[in-house]
């Protein structure tokens, strides 16, 4: 792609997003939701982590908005604190993902032979793991935390990103200017970063913004069973597994951080439905739907 | 086409044995004793000792494995550190409970997701399509073990239509299905949808169209018929999910599945029933796959097998 | 219709409804249901060390001794509880004849033999052995270096005597616990390691094994010929299930009729089913676990200044729903040795300050704390307490296999437990958990001498009274004099039952239905059956 068409792309792909009014919607979601965990500290009153035990699971107020927990933490407070971690969840492990899947999809697709032989076969075996059990069983090796859940969600999701980056490598490799580029002596890793990193990076945002959400509930289930966050860290999913215990008398608790989850996962979820229908070159002017 | 199968097979394997040898590395580096864990709380550190030399757990790691890997191949998957009975006896018994969740949901997530999905592509653009479409994003955002809970406590405990847990009462998976299926149902509606579109603006179905055919005929013969492929890829790649992503749900509505199982395990660090379970879910997975193959070949010839080995 | 004539009619007709639901409710089975956790083990009591195996085992294959459910010692398969020898190394029991297991055959001495060669065979992987090696000959058998158990001689069918190899007081409470339950030598030898499996579990107990899947329930019968007397029950059903949320929610739903009840989960319950919660003391302590080697740890003026933190009082009253007695020091209440003369430990978070600050140190200091998901609830309140006098707190939640080999390995900086005795005696709370040997095994690291000497002492000493004197010095010495660790509360357990079972005690932790009784008519209007 030249300069100047990438831009008319890219200023295209613009257009159909702004006139796409569900994708516009999730972006403001999402904007609010990342400005809530960006000024956590400045919006809520409480420390998400100062228990109160005389104040214990009190129902909401004007000075508990969501209620109290089981030891007299603010739950709106927690909730704000809880979204800091699930969006750097779904955001880092993604990134990491992204990398992993790009580096070996395009030596796959661009060397070919042996190469993609080894990676093709790395794909399978990513792909065929039970993913939630393997991530289990990551996190009860590497321990509790956070840097521990970006790296086992990342670790294990670069497989589809990969399968893609490799399928429009291949076909890419085989265009004019890419081989016009190789008979002039560029280099493979000029190549890789400076013609095919641009062509794919349509396909990178849209498979990013798509694995968040999966990331997202990932880390949901893994606090769940406990092996997400350490505690006392906030985490809708640890909340959730918390709350279940009061759910007869005291429900509101677990569906606050519940409905978070299902806003933000489905804002990311629209989000990247949006984006893909805007980068797709075939939807361009002229395409229907 | 035997061919295909071969190298599909030996590529199975292939995947199959990386499988189970990250799954011992893993298992293996995981903190925790099995010793220690068997012998309970008072025991000593000598029981331990003894224990573990019996058990084999002294050998070298690499031994351990192939010893392993030399069962499998002979059709011995072991036996199970904590209940001493063979690996395959507990994995088809938790299978058992397993699969009729999964066949449960699975009808859960065709009914709902083809009938939204052709609801939706036929009112396309109007009312009925936003709102089915909204309804499946929400379905694809809900945390599964967060809805299980609610179906639970409302179904369950309110309502008193379905049994909240175990797997001997009547109807005891539907509360199961419908938290796991729902989920699938509404990916299966929004490709559906796309699909059915898609193949709706075809020109030869216009010409049917055109043609004045009863619409409904044509809807159900050529749309339907050809939305169907994506449908069935979802359903393929999502078994192997839906197989093992059962587990919080299982233990949600403790059903001795095989989620379940192998959670337990795990916690027990009962390596060869862990190790065998897995490779038996990476078997029905790669199984499935295939089968899902051969489905593309048969509704619809023009797609060639050897053309997408992955 | 004649007014009358409609009331006689009603009458006679409520009359005979009465009849016939009293006459049906004869025929009605009494059956029993309860929910717990799945221990993922045999039925063995040998093999499993698990309260949960137990509160089943213990149905079906009974001990010749046992504490009822008043805690106190009955011979069970003995005609009396065994005579000592003078020196204290010789017990000789006497069996009740005719006593029966339910596969037919006669107990005889030679079964209670077998049972302790099976125990200590290497074979078996007993986890409990260091509950019986006082007997003589034991160690070599554990080697393997025996088969026979010296110390066991057998004088007849019914009358047998144990040699020990050293006086040890409590020899008759262990022999009193469910890991010298006894099995009969023909059907375990014919068993052999599906022995507690399936429905290979033969004893002389008041039920036997009718159903059990190894996973999901296992269901007793009544035993007709039961040497103990009429069996109450027809049936009890053991349900697994190991989600506790669930497993309340299934109370609730009227799928069991008994259930445990954890101390986070009873405002709720007192609130929606006020007559159906009850208490029991097990005579346990819950405490906070510390690591003598830490470098902060090893100064008293940190141990001290961490019990000074806590205030056990407010943490009951909140975060246990006031389900628990504060503690005053180590040894649970209902252990003799306990000094009911200790107040609850003082509440004092500034003299916590000024002693951290005495010692040196000005800085907030950073402790690790690792504990099973159980305990995540108490210690992040102690995090809490901690943080305001200086002390950071860094909590992983970790399971329990982790836990438990990481605490081997003495990696374990602070930790928190319930740890119960398996039977009112300063032996059982104290030497498995903080002898010298035992708690450099367990990351506790507690060395001292004159302690060691205390339970040493109270091993070998016969004399109830003089017993019970050495445990109060030794628990002094722990509680008040070392910090040792941080007893916060006795706990007081709870568990939920249907108003339809009758005369279900619980003294301690495992769940005994030897003397519960169901209603069988109110039974079947909730189970509809």
């Amino acid at each position: 792609m030249s300069a100047e068409k990438k831009k008319s792309y890219y200023s295209e792909s613009f257009r159909l997003f702004r006139k796409n009014r569900v994708a516009m919607v999730s972006v403001i979601v999402l904007l609010l939701l990342s400005a809530l965990a960006l000024l956590a500290p400045v919006i809520c009153r409480y420390d998400p982590n100062l228990q109160s035990l005389r104040d214990r699971l009190q129902t909401p107020s004007a000075e508990h908005w969501f209620g109290t927990d089981e030891v007299g933490r603010d739950i709106f407070t927690r909730c704000i604190y809880g979204c800091r971690i699930s969006l750097s969840v779904g955001i880092v492990s993604q990134l990491i993902a992204s990398v992993i899947g790009y580096l070996l999809g395009v030596s796959a697709g661009y060397f070919g032979g042996k190469v993609d032989d080894v990676i093709s076969f790395l794909i399978q075996v990513f792909s065929s793991f039970p993913f939630l059990l393997f991530a289990m069983a990551l996190m009860n090796v590497l321990g509790p935390g956070l840097l521990n859940l970006y790296l086992s969600l990342g670790i294990l999701s670069w497989a589809g990103t990969a399968r893609l980056i490799r399928g429009t490598v291949m076909q890419l490799k085989n265009q004019e200017y890419i081989q016009a580029c190789k008979t002039d002596g560029g280099g493979n890793l000029r190549i890789i970063l400076k013609h095919l990193l641009p062509n794919c990076v349509p396909m990178l945002i849209v498979s990013i913004t798509l694995g968040i959400p999966s990331a997202i509930l990932s880390e949901a289930s893994l606090s769940y069973l406990g092996l997400g966050v350490q505690i006392p860290t906030a985490s809708w999913g640890s909340m959730i597994s918390e709350s279940q215990t009061y759910i007869r008398t005291h429900t509101y608790y677990s569906l606050f951080p519940g409905l978070l989850i299902i806003i933000t996962v489905m804002a990311f979820n629209m989000l990247g439905d949006g984006l893909r229908d805007a980068l797709d070159p075939k939807l361009h002017s002229g395409g229907s739907l | 086409m035997w061919r295909y199968i071969g190298k599909r097979t030996l590529l199975a394997l292939g995947i199959m044995l990386c499988i189970s040898l990250i799954t011992f590395i893993i298992l293996n580096v995981i903190p925790g004793d099995v010793a220690a864990m068997m012998l309970g709380d008072f025991a000593t550190a000598d029981n331990i000792a003894q224990l573990r030399e019996n058990m084999g757990l002294n050998r070298p790691l690499p031994v351990q494995y192939f010893s392993w890997l030399g069962g499998i191949v002979r059709g011995d998957f072991g036996t199970s550190y904590f209940q001493n009975r063979p690996v395959l006896e507990l994995i088809h018994i938790s299978f058992s409970y397993t699969v009729v969740i999964a066949v449960s949901a699975y009808v859960v997530a065709v009914v709902l997701g083809l009938s939204f999905g052709i609801l939706a592509a036929t009112h396309r653009g109007g009312v009925v399509d936003r709102l089915v479409m909204h309804l499946s994003v929400f379905g694809i955002s809900a945390p599964s073990f967060w809805v299980a809970i609610l179906l639970q406590l409302y179904f369950g405990l309110q309502l008193k239509w379905f049994p909240i847990s175990g797997a001997k009462a009547a109807g005891w998976f539907v509360l199961p299905a419908f938290a796991l299926g729902t989920r699938y149902a509404a990916s299966i509606s929004r490709i559906t949808r796309t699909s059915m579109l898609e193949v709706m603006g075809q020109d030869y179905i216009r010409t049917c169209y055109a043609k004045g055919l009863n619409r409904l005929r044509v809807t159900i013969v050529h749309v339907f018929r050809n939305a169907l492929i994506p449908v069935i890829t979802i359903l393929g790649n999502d078994f192997g999910a839906l197989l093992t992503g059962s587990m919080i749900t299982e233990k949600i509505f403790n059903i001795p599945g095989v989620g379940k199982m192998l959670i337990d395990a795990i916690n027990r660090r009962d390596i060869p029933l862990v190790q065998g379970g897995v490779i038996y879910v990476a078997i029905i997975c790669v199984v499935v796959y295939f089968t899902v193959d051969i489905l593309y070949a048969v509704i619809n010839p023009n797609i060639r097998l050897t053309k997408d080995v992955n | 219709m004649n007014k009358k004539l409609a009331l006689a009619l009603s009458l006679v007709l409520t009359i005979a409804l009465l009849l016939s639901s009293a006459a049906v409710a004869e025929d009605l089975p009494k059956v029993l249901y309860f929910g717990q956790a799945y221990a993922g083990t045999a039925l063995d009591m040998q093999i499993s060390t698990n309260s949960g195996t137990a509160s089943i085992a213990d149905l079906v294959t009974e001990s010749l001794i046992r504490f009822d459910d008043n805690n106190e010692l009955q011979p069970i398969l003995l005609t009396k509880l065994p005579d000592v020898s003078e020196d204290g190394l010789v017990y000789s029991f006497e069996l009740k004849e005719g006593v029966y297991f339910t596969d037919g055959t006669e107990l005889h001495s030679s079964d209670v033999k077998f049972t302790l060669e099976r125990l200590f065979n290497p074979d078996t992987h007993a986890g409990s052995t260091s509950f019986f090696t006082m007997i003589e000959g034991s160690t070599a058998i554990l080697k393997g270096e025996a088969t026979e158990l010296s110390g066991f001689e057998t004088v007849d069918d019914y009358h047998f005597n144990i040699t020990l190899e050293f006086p040890f007081a409590p020899f008759v409470k262990n022999m009193a616990t469910s890991y010298a339950d006894i099995f009969p030598e023909k059907a375990t030898t014919e068993a052999g390691k599906q022995w507690g499996l399936s429905t290979n579990l033969i004893g002389t107990g008041p039920y036997k094994v009718k159903e059990n899947d190894d996973s999901t329930e296992v269901v007793l019968i009544k035993n007709e010929n039961y040497h103990g007397g009429e069996v109450l029950l027809d049936e009890i059903h053991f349900i697994y299930y190991d989600n506790a949320d669930t497993k309340l929610l299934a109370y609730e739903n009227g799928d069991i009729d008994v259930s445990d009840l954890p101390a986070s989960q009873l405002l709720q319950y007192q609130s929606l089913y006020p007559d159906e919660v009850h208490p029991y003391n097990p005579p346990g302590t819950y405490f906070v676990h510390l690591n003598l080697k830490n470098e902060y740890l090893a100064d008293i003026n940190v141990r001290k200044a961490i019990s000074l933190a806590i205030n056990r009082e407010e943490l009951i009253d909140t975060i246990l729903n006031g389900s628990g007695i504060p503690a005053t020091s180590f040894l649970n209440y209902k252990i003799p040795g306990h000094d009911d003369s200790l107040g609850v430990y003082e509440y004092d978070p500034d003299q916590a300050r000024q002693l951290l600050a005495d010692a040196g140190y000005t800085e907030p200091i950073t402790l690790n704390a690792e504990v099973r998901e159980g305990d995540a609830l108490t210690i992040t309140a102690v995090q809490g307490y901690l943080q305001e006098v200086g002390i950071n707190l860094n909590i992983s939640i970790v399971d329990s296999a982790t836990w438990t080999s990481d605490r081997s390995a003495g990696n374990i900086e602070v930790t928190s437990l319930s740890w119960n005795a398996l039977f009112p005696d300063g032996d059982s709370q104290f030497y498995t958990y903080f002898y010298s040997t035992a708690a450099a095994g367990r990351s506790v690291f507690y060395a001292s001498e004159e302690f060691d000497q205390l339970l040493d002492n109270g091993r070998l000493n016969t004399n109830e009274d003089e017993r019970a004197e050495l445990y109060r010095q030794a628990d002094y010495l722990f509680s008040r004099e070392d910090y040792v660790a941080i007893p916060l509360y006795y706990p007081q357990n709870n568990y939920l039952a249907k108003p339809h079972v009758i005369g279900f005690e619980l003294p301690n932790l495992i769940f005994h239905f030897w003397n519960t009784d169901v209603d069988a008519a109110a039974s079947a209007a909730v189970h509809g059956n």
